[in-house]
């Protein structure tokens, strides 16, 4: 089980944060408080679970910024998922600026999960075209979310 | 049964068998329910989101709302029927009454928060390689809400209701069930408490689903509602049962086999069991 873990690089007025692990109901954030940050990164590709309490310390968390901007980067679906569910879950002065969707082929049942960047995959109106993404066998692998429920963050973003 | 149902399609599929069971149960559809719905009810739709169905049970006052989904619509109905004729056998199967030959089976017991990762990785053990990745994910989310409200929300809940039992301290125990058939995966929690409170709990997750969770809880101790409303968002079936100041028995099946897609594509079934 991976335990939390979270690693604060202060460079100059920006802050940026790597966030790994589980975020649960055994997370203190009260010792990397982000008061005083001018501008927040936050790594997010090896949080593996969130549950609910973890979810109210984050947004506590991330409420410790105040009105300084923050990005997200490389969402994982449980993140994303959280990010349309929670509302504060990501700050009104935030942004994503990638996350991973999943993929998957009916013909092989293989998964996978591809990242989508801001300005390459979507921007600030929506998706752009998605990219082409193919099996080990070479067969067309179909984006496996229900679009409207899943990218209804980036018109917030 | 008695059908009170416009619909063909609720009754066609429906095993015989079934109907000839549960004769004294109204079967209705959830767009023309009558004002007061009796006890012995099954409520059907193929078409309520989530949070109509939370609504369904808080305003309409149902206990089981079945949707009709491919492939096991009488199997479903069977289950609701068995649940509102035999409460007491949810309770003292831990899960099992809601499945027919499972392929595999865990019992688990836990008291307290150091058994937490010890549970999981038991949980992750059992799933092995069998299952594909979003079931995975849905289980571990399913669990980490289910062993918090067990060792955090129930005895606190037990013990603001003043209930005689409400904590662990006397050696009692919370147990964690899993379930695996061909198609599904059930996940039951029972802890000794019976402090869950449903049309608060209901109420609670209403809410979350109308305010986006955040502010229900930006500003109240305990997440009860949001854990709720996770749990319900990961699986196709919950079942909430309560013996008040005894147990609290919770299960979620989880369909195995599906993409995430197809899964959310489903629609959500909920019962609210009591004795």
């Amino acid at each position: 089980m991976s335990k939390f873990d979270i690693k604060i690089d202060k460079a100059g007025e920006k802050v940026n944060v790597t966030v790994t692990g589980v975020i649960d109901e055994d997370v203190d954030f009260n010792q990397h408080t982000l008061t005083g940050a001018q501008n927040v990164e936050i790594q997010l590709n090896g949080v593996k679970s969130i549950n609910s309490c973890g979810i109210r310390e984050w947004i506590k968390w991330v409420g410790t910024a105040g009105t300084a901007p923050i990005v997200y980067k490389e969402c994982p679906k449980i993140i994303v998922d959280q990010i349309n569910m929670v509302q504060g879950f990501l700050p009104v002065q935030g942004r994503v600026e990638s996350f991973y969707v999943p993929y998957y082929s009916d013909d092989s049942g293989e998964e996978k999960n591809v990242l989508f960047t801001f300005g390459k995959e979507f921007n600030d109106t929506g998706l752009a075209i998605p990219p082409s993404v193919k099996d080990g066998s070479g067969n067309e692998m179909e984006m496996d979310v229900v679009e409207q429920k899943y990218f209804k963050f980036i018109k917030k973003a | 049964m008695i059908i009170n149902c416009q619909n063909d399609e609720f009754i066609n599929e429906l095993a015989e068998d079934v109907k000839q069971k549960f004769s004294t149960i109204l079967l209705c559809h959830a767009d023309s329910l009558p004002e007061q719905l009796p006890n012995q009810c099954i409520v059907v739709s193929n078409a309520l989101e989530p949070n109509q169905v939370v609504e369904n049970l808080i305003d309409k006052k149902a206990a089981h709302i079945v949707q009709k989904n491919k492939n096991h619509y009488s199997e479903d109905i069977l289950i609701a029927g068995n649940l509102i004729l035999d409460p007491a056998s949810y309770f003292n199967s831990l899960g099992s009454s809601l499945v027919s030959d499972p392929m595999k089976e865990l019992k688990l017991e836990f008291s307290g928060p150091k058994d937490k990762s010890t549970l999981k990785s038991r949980v992750f053990d059992f799933l092995g390689e069998v299952v594909n990745q979003n079931v995975t994910e849905s289980v571990e989310a399913i669990f980490e809400e289910m062993y918090m409200n067990a060792i955090i929300d129930a005895p606190k809940e037990a013990a603001r209701n003043g209930h005689a039992v409400s904590s662990y301290d006397d050696g009692r125990k919370s147990s964690l069930h899993l379930l695996m058939t061909e198609n599904k995966f059930v996940i039951t929690c029972e802890d000794p408490f019976g402090s869950l409170l449903v049309e608060k709990f209901l109420l609670r997750m209403k809410e979350v689903y109308a305010t986006g969770a955040g502010a229900a809880i930006n500003f109240r101790e305990g997440g009860a509602g949001l854990g709720c409303v996770i749990m319900f968002e990961h699986c196709s079936h919950l079942f909430l049962g309560v013996i008040p100041g005894q147990k609290t028995v919770v299960s979620c099946i989880v369909p195995t086999g599906l993409s995430y897609r197809q899964r959310a594509n489903i629609k959500k079934s909920l019962h609210l069991i009591k004795v």
